[in-house]
């Protein structure tokens, strides 16, 4: 089962999202597509230990790195 | 100069809360550094449901109460308003801190008064030169003096 | 199906007069606003104060004036000339380069001690000795350092297997050091298990600082640190303390300079023993004792269950200690906790104490570095232990192949230095706690995989920033000042340069 989220190009820097992204690549097919105003993850083959929480430990991922890009 | 009050309001379900936030009232910055503070505690998620709004998400990492939810609102709320003062701080006294900061570390010799000071900046800013603060531990960034 | 509801709550918004502060950061500690600034000045102010400097209500008569004038924090009457002093004063390592200089001899030890990952080999190990040669380059390569103390800190392995490398790293250094006139010392942690008479008169009549690890009572000692069955390592421990410290005496040495100091390192095991720890250190007339923690990484699973603990669990154990040394020093026992006079120094003088651990940016590579036996350069020792572990991204050269622009040039040390930067770290950048605290980018790496780590996620930052609560709320509730008069002393005992692992 897939699922998605969209990450809004002004609050999040896209180099954010593809490291979170890869950051946990191990434990789901990640991919990554940039629109014009926001940037689309679709998460398939997710572990099923970490199914419940994959897309929001990576949505706090991408924030943290969001904020240190920012200095 | 007299304090004002500021009203939050937010939704709150199950297990998280939202709240919309107006960056009219509240820099980017400061909506940021409120949300970085709770990342141990909770699943954060901004979005922008209209143009100068953000939408901020908090998921709960654990089962908890509409208590503990409201609780959670409330100091989110006081982060907020403390990081958005922290980021006024740090705005309104740039000049200042990358003056200090220049001399601490380059020794740059320039006026020593406020007054001077700020008449100095005021003329860099006609002349729409900004300011360059080299980083520290950077060889040879501009450690030149400059008798101002 | 879950339902929603709204809520409205308020909250009081404060006002700011921005152009009459200078920059300072502000937070909730023992009650009160506590409001730092950039030369690491302090001060405590009730509700109404704080929203008077916010206001800019804080005028001649106004009862915080004359402080925070004094102090920096308002613009009326700021000499930025002097403000801009006292900050380099605090900061006059950046630049400086390596002071600490670790250096280990040898991987092999003859202990196994519970909590070890320093990448030890057994005593049949020969091949991980550093040779003569490699230890020339480590001298030659170390003397660069433009910084005008330097200190090699000899460890191992248990580093005193390998004296003849020690010998010669002492000697040639001090050699090379009629050129240089550098301020150099020399320091050993040594488990003193291997100690001979003859190698301690070496020592003794060479000047090198001798520091031990003592975890303490002997059933602690010897329970964290397992040797032979047949030995004691304890008994050995107190043997060579009383000897170093009677020989110093009879030569004549001053005592408050010349003595053997201890490190301890807490294991879930001190817990039940805290009180006995800090008696001990007390009886064998220690000036220091440093409460650390174990560094919750390299270890196999069931080893930490039985060692490890959480931070909190880590804090309240600290708790209890500092009080208790804090009652021995109010009833005239001079006793100091480490951890608590490095933050101390920065928060009651105008210096810093330059504690690699604890500054900003972080000492890796730019106020220390680590050679292994091999000659291998790293940022700092734990570098070099996760090395061992099998990830060599923290080494930066070779003593010897590598120049000492490259080393200290290479793309790691920069990395480590943005990485510890606290002006430039999300939250650090608005704590009160940042003139006084620090960031180990190692340690972010080691638990959380991440150089820069996440604050509110770092046990490291809850850490500091409990430790740096703990002395505030004392000095915040300190009515006849004598509780300040023991922390300013705790200050002043540091009568060696805080380089080197044991001087604090």
């Amino acid at each position: 089962m897939a699922e998605t989220l969209h990450f809004t190009r002004s609050l999040y820097a896209p180099e954010a999202v593809q490291e979170a992204a890869r950051a946990f690549g191990h434990l789901a097919t990640i991919d990554v597509s940039q629109g014009e105003d926001d940037i689309a993850l679709v998460a398939t083959d997710i572990d099923p230990e970490v199914a419940h929480v994959l897309l929001d430990e990576l949505a706090n991922h991408a924030l943290v790195l969001t904020v240190q890009a920012r200095g | 100069m007299s304090e004002e009050t500021a009203d939050f309001t937010f939704e709150l379900s199950e297990r998280e809360l939202s709240f919309d936030v107006d960056e009219e009232l509240y820099a980017l910055d400061a909506i940021y550094g409120a949300a970085y503070l709770f990342v141990d505690r909770a699943y954060v998620f901004l979005a922008r449901p209209a143009e100068r709004k953000v939408r901020v998400r908090l998921r709960s990492k654990e089962a908890t109460t509409p208590e503990a939810l409201e609780a959670l609102a409330g100091e989110f709320a006081n982060e907020l308003l403390n990081s958005q003062l922290r980021v006024r701080i740090g705005r309104s006294t740039a000049a200042l801190r990358e003056q200090y900061m220049s001399r601490a570390f380059f020794g740059q010799q320039q006026s020593s008064t406020i007054a001077e000071l700020l008449a100095e900046l005021d003329a860099e800013e006609m002349a729409e030169e900004p300011l360059e603060v080299p980083v520290p531990w950077a060889k040879g960034s501009g450690a030149e003096a400059s008798d101002g | 199906m879950s339902t929603t509801q709204t809520r409205t709550l308020s909250v009081v918004r404060l006002p700011l007069v921005e152009d009459k502060l200078n920059f300072f950061r502000y937070g909730d500690v023992a009650g009160k606003k506590l409001v730092t600034n950039d030369t690491g000045a302090w001060h405590f102010l009730d509700e109404a104060s704080f929203r008077d400097l916010l206001a800019g209500r804080v005028e001649p008569g106004h009862a915080h004036y004359e402080a925070l004038a004094e102090k920096g924090f308002l613009r009326s009457g700021l000499d930025l000339g002097r403000f801009a002093e006292k900050m380099a004063r605090k900061k006059r390592f950046v630049g400086q380069g390596p002071h600490l200089h670790i250096v280990i001899t040898t991987l092999r030890c003859n202990q196994s001690c519970k909590y070890c990952h320093a990448s030890r080999t057994n005593m049949d190990r020969v091949d991980t000795d550093m040779s003569l040669e490699t230890a020339k380059k480590v001298v030659d390569h170390a003397m660069q350092s433009p910084s005008p103390y330097i200190n090699f800190e000899f460890q191992g392995g248990e580093p005193t297997v390998n004296m003849p490398v020690l010998k010669f790293i002492v000697e040639y250094s001090r050699e090379k050091n009629r050129y240089e006139n550098k301020q150099l010392e020399h320091s050993l942690v040594t488990n003193m298990t291997y100690m001979t008479e003859e190698n301690a008169e070496w020592l003794i009549d060479n000047e090198v600082l001798v520091c031990t690890s003592l975890d303490g009572p002997e059933e602690l000692h010897n329970y964290n640190r397992t040797w032979s069955k047949e030995k004691n390592a304890y008994a050995d421990v107190r043997r060579w303390i009383d000897y170093f410290n009677r020989r110093y005496v009879e030569k004549g040495r001053d005592p408050q300079l010349w003595h053997v100091d201890a490190l301890m390192t807490t294991s879930r095991k001190t817990f039940d023993h805290w009180k006995q720890v800090v008696d001990l250190y007390v009886e064998l007339g220690m000036h220091t004792i440093f409460l650390r923690p174990l560094n919750p990484y390299g270890f196999a699973l069931d080893t930490w269950k039985r060692i490890g603990y959480t931070t909190d669990e880590y804090l309240g154990f600290y708790r209890q200690a500092l009080d208790y040394i804090l009652e021995l020093n109010r009833a005239g026992t001079e006793i100091v906790e480490g951890t608590a006079a490095v933050f101390l120094m920065k928060m009651l003088t105008g210096d810093d104490p330059n504690f690699v651990d604890i500054r900003s940016p972080c000492g890796a590579g730019t106020g220390q570095v680590a050679y292994n036996y091999d000659g291998k350069i790293f940022t700092c020792d734990e570098a070099r232990m996760t090395a061992a572990m099998g990830n060599d991204m923290f080494e930066i050269g070779e003593a010897g192949v590598t120049s000492y622009e490259a080393a200290y040039g290479h793309p790691t040390v920069k990395a480590m230095a943005v990485a510890s930067l606290q002006d430039s770290l999300p939250h650090c950048e608005t704590c009160w706690n940042k003139p006084f605290c620090g960031v180990c980018p190692m340690h972010n790496y080691m638990t959380s995989g991440d150089l820069f780590g996440q604050r509110p996620n770092s046990p490291k930052c809850k850490e500091h920033y409990t430790i740096a609560s703990l002395l505030f709320e004392r000095l915040a509730d300190d009515p006849d000042g004598k509780l300040e008069q023991i922390f300013r002393r705790w200050t002043l005992t540091r009568p060696r340069e805080q380089g080197s692992s044991c001087a604090v």
